[in-house]
C-alpha cells in the first residue's frame, strides 16, 4: 500500500506539473498575441543607395544586335508559354534577358515587345517597365503612361511599375516621385473607361504615394512614417479608400509589434484625426481570440482620451471614433456609459458613432432598445435615438421605431423621425401606418402638399 | 522524497519555462510572413535533412520574412526561383512543409507556387494529387495553376489524359486549359483534330491559340477558317471567329473593322457579322458616360426612352453634375425628376441621416445637384414634390441640416 501511495503521489505531482506547463504555455501565447510583452523592433532593413548614374546610364549606346536578340527571345518566351504568369522558368529567363540591357536598350525592347491587346501585354509591360524604372524612371514612366492609354488598366500598370521599383529602391523611388512631372490625369471614367478600376481619384502622384506607403510600412517603417507626414490627408471620411492610417490599422491589427509602432506614430503625428482613423479600423480588425490584448488596449485608450493629449476641438470626434469601434466589437455598454458621461448634454453625434449605433440596431435591436429604455432624457440620447430609427425602419421594425421616436424629447428630431416613419410605413403597410397615425396628436402629420 | 521547498522551486521553474516557450513559439508563428509551429516532426525533419537542404530552406524563409505581408520584390523572386529550380522532390516537400497556409501571405503563396511548379517538372502526377487533396492544399488555385503550367509544358497529352479522369473540376479545367494551349503551340496542324476527338476539355484553348497564331495574315486565317467550316459542328468555327474578332478589337476598332470585312468576304454568316458590327459601333464610341449617352440618344440608335432613362439614372449616380448639365442642355426634365425621386427613396429606405454619415457621400451630394437642376427646368413641379417629402429630405435639399 505505501508503494501505491507513493505512485499516486508521484502521478499527482507529474499531473500538476503538466497542468502548470500547459497553463504557462497558453499564458505565453496570450502574452505574445496581446503585445503586452513587446518584442524589440527588428533592425530596419538596409536601404538601397540612390543610383546616381541614372542619367549616364540613359545615355549608354544601344547595342542593336543585343536588342534584336532580346526582343526575339522575349517574344518566344511569351508566345511559347502555356500560361506565362505561372511559368516560373520562362519568367526567370525573361529576367535574365532584361538584366543585360541598359536604359536605352530597354526603351527599344519595350517598344518592340509590348503591344496593347496581346494576351501577355500587362505582364510584359510591368516586367520590362519595372527594370527600366530603376534605370531611367522619367523615360520609363512616360512610355508606360503612353501605352497605358490604350488599356483600361493603364493606371494600374503605371502604379505596378512604380510599385515594383519602390519595393527595391524605396528612397530613390520616393525621391523621384517628389520631383516627377506626372500628368494630371482625368478621373478614371473619362480616362478610357476604367469602370472596373477602383476610382481613387485623378491625382496620379498621390495615388502612387498612397499605394507605395501601404506596403512600405512593412519593410521600412521609419521611411513610411516620414513620407506619411508629407501626404495630404483627407479631413473627413474614415471609410475613405485613401485613409491610409485606417488601412494600416486593419492590416496590422494582429501583429503586436507593428500595431504598437503604429499606435505610437499615430499619437505623434499632431493630427488627432490620424489616431482616430487608426483606432476605427484597428479595433474592428483586432483578433477575436486576443480578448486580453484588446481589453488592455481599450483601457490604455480610455486613459489617453481622458488625458489632455487630444485638443478640445477634436475631442468629440476622436472619442466618438473610439467608442464607435468599441460598440462594433460588442463592448457597447461600458463604452456608451463612458460616452454619455462625457457628452450626455451635447446634441451633436459624430458620424462614426451614428454609423455604429445604426449597425448595433441592425445586429442587436433588442439590446439596443433595452439600453435606450435605461437612459434618462438628454440631448445626446435624442441624437442617438434619431440615428437608430432609420435602421429599425430598414428592418421593418416600425412599431419599435415608433416607440423609440416617442421617447425623443427634441421636437425637431421627433417630427423629422415621425415624418420619415410615416412615409416608409405607408409604403409597406398602409393600414398599420394609419392606425399608428391615429394615435398621434392632432396636426403632427400635415397632409401631403400642405 | 522531494521537499516542499524544492517542489515549489520546480513548479515555478516549470511555469516560467513553459510561459517562455509558449511566448517564443507564438512569436515564431506570428513572425512577419508567419511560420508553422515547432513540432516533434518538424524538429526530426530538420535534424534528418542534409545540411544543404536546411541552408536552402533557411534562405527561402529569410525571403518570406523579409517580404512579410507584401509581395516579394524582383530580387527576392529571382533568388527564390534560383534556389527552388535546383530542388529535388524531397527538397520540395521539405520546403512546402515550412510554409504556413494561414494567414495568407503573398510571399508564401509565391513560394508555394514555385515549389509546386518545380515538383510538377519532376513528378506532375504526385504534385497535382497533393494540390487537389482535401485537407492538404484543398484545390488551391495557385498550386494547381503552377502544376498545370509545368505539366502542360512538359507533356500536354499526358496532362490531358490525367485531367480527363480527374475528380477535381478545378484541376480538370486548369490542366485542360494550359495543356490545350501547349498542344496548339507545339503542333498547330493536328491540335484541333486531337482536341475534337480525344481532348474536348482542351478545345476552347486550342482554338484560342490558333486564333492568336493565325492572326498575322489573311491567308492563314482563311485557311484555318475553311478547315473549321468543314467540321460537322458549328461551335469551333464560331469560337474561332469570335476569338479573332476579340483579338483584333483589343488592338483597336480600325483593325477590328478590317477583320469584320474580311470575315464577311470569307462567308461568315450575316448574323454573326451583324453582331460584330454592333459591338464595333459600341467600342468605337469614346468610353465616357456623356459620349455613351449622346450615342444612345442619337435618333439613329433607336434607343427607347426607358433605356435612356435607366442609363441617365446610372450616370446621375456616378457623375451628378455632368449628368445634370446634359439634361439641362437637352431639356430632359423627366429624366432629372425620375433621378431625384429614385435617389430620395433610396436615401429614405437606407440608414442615411441628413449630414450624418460618410458612406452616402456620392448619393447624398448627387441628389442635391439633381434637384437643383430640376428646379431650373421646372421649379413649380420640383417644389410641389418636395413638400410631400419627409423632413429629412426637405431639410437636406434645402441644405437645412440643423433643423433635425
Amino acid at each position: 500500500m505505501p508503494r501505491a501511495k507513493s505512485f499516486l503521489s508521484a502521478g499527482l505531482m507529474i499531473g500538476c506539473f503538466g497542468l502548470l506547463g500547459y497553463a504557462g504555455k497558453k499564458a505565453g501565447e496570450q502574452l505574445a498575441c496581446s503585445g503586452i510583452l513587446q518584442r524589440s523592433a527588428p533592425a530596419e532593413k538596409p536601404r538601397s543607395a540612390d543610383t546616381g548614374l541614372r542619367g549616364a546610364r540613359a545615355r549608354e549606346p544601344v547595342r542593336a544586335e543585343l536588342v534584336a536578340a532580346s526582343i526575339k527571345r522575349l517574344n518566344a518566351l511569351s508566345d511559347g508559354s502555356p500560361r506565362l504568369q505561372s511559368d516560373w522558368e520562362a519568367l526567370a529567363q525573361m529576367d535574365g534577358v532584361l538584366a543585360r540591357l541598359n536604359a536605352a536598350e530597354l526603351a527599344e525592347v519595350f517598344a518592340g515587345v509590348v503591344r496593347p491587346g496581346d494576351e501577355n501585354f500587362y505582364l510584359l509591360a510591368s516586367k520590362i517597365g519595372a527594370v527600366w524604372m530603376a534605370k531611367d524612371p522619367d523615360a520609363a514612366m512616360k512610355a508606360v503612361l503612353e501605352i497605358g492609354k490604350s488599356s483600361r488598366w493603364g493606371r494600374h500598370l503605371a502604379g505596378s511599375v512604380f510599385g515594383s521599383w519602390l519595393q527595391e529602391e524605396p528612397e530613390a523611388a520616393l525621391a523621384w516621385l517628389d520631383s516627377a512631372e506626372l500628368p494630371e490625369g482625368p478621373p478614371p471614367h473619362e480616362a478610357g473607361g476604367d469602370f472596373e478600376a477602383p476610382a481613387i481619384g485623378a491625382d496620379l502622384k498621390g495615388e502612387f504615394r498612397r499605394n507605395a506607403l501601404m506596403n512600405l510600412v512593412e519593410r521600412d517603417f521609419s521611411l513610411a512614417s516620414a513620407e506619411f507626414l508629407k501626404m495630404e490627408r483627407p479631413v473627413e471620411g474614415v471609410d475613405d479608400y485613401s485613409n491610409l492610417m485606417g488601412l494600416w490599422g486593419h492590416e496590422y491589427a494582429d501583429d503586436p509589434l507593428k500595431r504598437g509602432q503604429l499606435v505610437e506614430f499615430a499619437k505623434a503625428t499632431g493630427r488627432p484625426e490620424d489616431y482616430a482613423a487608426l483606432n476605427h479600423d484597428l479595433l474592428k480588425a483586432w483578433p477575436q481570440e486576443d480578448a486580453l490584448g484588446m481589453m488592455n488596449y481599450l483601457n490604455e485608450l480610455r486613459g489617453y482620451l481622458e488625458s489632455d493629449a487630444v485638443p478640445a476641438a477634436a475631442r468629440q470626434q476622436v472619442d466618438g471614433t473610439a467608442v464607435a469601434a468599441a460598440i462594433f466589437r460588442e463592448y457597447d455598454r461600458p463604452a456608451l456609459e463612458w460616452w454619455m458621461e462625457r457628452y450626455g448634454q451635447c446634441s451633436e453625434t459624430p458620424a462614426p458613432m451614428r454609423e455604429a449605433m445604426a449597425r448595433w440596431a441592425q445586429k442587436y435591436p433588442d439590446a439596443m432598445l433595452g439600453w435606450f429604455e435605461e437612459q434618462p432624457p438628454s440631448p445626446q440620447r435624442d441624437a442617438l435615438a434619431s440615428s437608430v430609427v432609420p435602421s429599425l425602419m430598414l428592418q421593418k421594425k416600425f412599431t419599435e421605431a415608433a416607440g423609440t421616436i416617442a421617447t425623443v424629447q427634441d421636437p425637431g428630431s421627433r417630427q423629422a423621425a415621425i415624418e420619415r416613419l410615416d412615409f416608409l410605413w405607408r409604403e409597406q403597410d398602409a393600414e398599420a401606418a394609419a392606425a399608428w397615425q391615429a394615435g398621434l396628436p392632432l396636426g403632427t402629420l400635415a397632409e401631403p402638399g400642405e | 522524497m522531494i521537499s516542499w521547498k524544492h517542489r515549489l522551486l520546480l513548479a515555478a521553474g516549470t511555469l516560467g519555462l513553459a510561459t517562455w516557450l509558449g511566448y517564443r513559439g507564438e512569436c515564431h508563428v506570428m513572425d512577419a510572413a508567419g511560420s508553422k509551429p515547432v513540432t516533434f516532426q518538424s524538429v526530426v525533419r530538420r535534424v534528418m535533412a542534409p545540411k544543404s537542404r536546411n541552408e536552402h530552406i533557411d534562405r527561402l524563409n529569410r525571403i518570406r520574412h523579409s517580404a512579410g505581408r507584401t509581395y516579394a520584390n524582383r530580387r527576392e523572386t529571382t533568388e527564390a526561383w534560383e534556389i527552388i529550380r535546383a530542388f529535388t522532390i524531397e527538397d520540395v516537400k521539405a520546403g512546402l512543409a515550412e510554409i504556413p497556409r494561414k494567414p495568407e501571405r503573398q510571399a508564401n503563396e509565391m513560394l508555394t507556387e514555385m515549389l509546386f511548379y518545380r515538383w510538377a517538372q519532376m513528378d506532375p502526377e504526385a504534385a497535382v494529387r497533393e494540390a487537389v487533396q482535401p485537407g492538404s492544399y484543398g484545390e488551391s488555385y495557385s498550386a494547381i495553376s503552377s502544376v498545370a503550367t509545368a505539366w502542360a509544358d512538359r507533356d500536354p497529352e499526358g496532362a490531358l489524359r490525367w485531367a480527363a479522369n480527374s475528380q477535381s473540376d478545378m484541376a480538370k479545367h486548369m490542366i485542360g486549359s494550359a495543356a490545350g494551349r501547349a498542344l496548339a503551340l507545339r503542333s498547330p496542324e493536328d491540335a484541333l483534330a486531337k482536341a475534337i476527338t480525344e481532348f474536348p476539355s482542351a478545345l476552347d484553348d486550342v482554338i484560342f491559340v490558333l486564333a492568336r497564331k493565325s492572326a498575322d495574315t489573311e491567308e492563314a486565317r482563311r485557311k484555318q477558317l475553311s478547315e473549321l467550316t468543314t467540321l460537322p459542328e458549328q461551335r469551333p468555327r464560331q469560337l474561332y471567329v469570335e476569338q479573332l474578332f476579340s483579338n483584333a478589337l483589343r488592338q483597336g476598332p480600325e483593325k477590328a473593322g478590317v477583320l469584320v470585312d474580311e470575315l464577311e468576304r470569307a462567308g461568315v454568316p450575316a448574323e454573326e457579322i451583324g453582331r460584330f458590327r454592333a459591338q464595333l459601333a459600341v467600342s468605337s464610341t469614346p468610353y465616357s458616360f456623356r459620349a455613351r449617352m449622346e450615342h444612345l440618344a442619337a435618333p439613329e440608335s433607336k434607343s427607347i426612352d426607358q433605356q435612356l432613362q435607366s442609363y441617365y439614372a446610372d450616370w446621375a449616380s456616378n457623375e451628378p453634375a455632368q449628368a445634370a448639365a446634359w439634361a439641362e442642355e437637352t431639356g430632359r426634365t423627366g429624366f432629372v425628376e425620375d433621378a431625384v425621386k429614385t435617389q430620395a427613396k433610396n436615401l429614405l429606405r437606407s440608414v442615411w441621416q441628413p449630414g450624418g454619415g460618410t458612406s452616402f457621400g456620392l448619393g447624398e451630394k448627387g441628389i442635391v445637384t439633381q434637384y437643383a437642376s430640376w428646379q431650373k427646368l421646372d421649379a413649380p413641379a420640383a417644389e410641389a414634390w418636395l413638400r410631400t417629402m419627409p423632413a429629412d429630405i426637405r431639410n437636406h435639399l434645402s441644405r437645412n441640416h440643423a433643423a433635425r
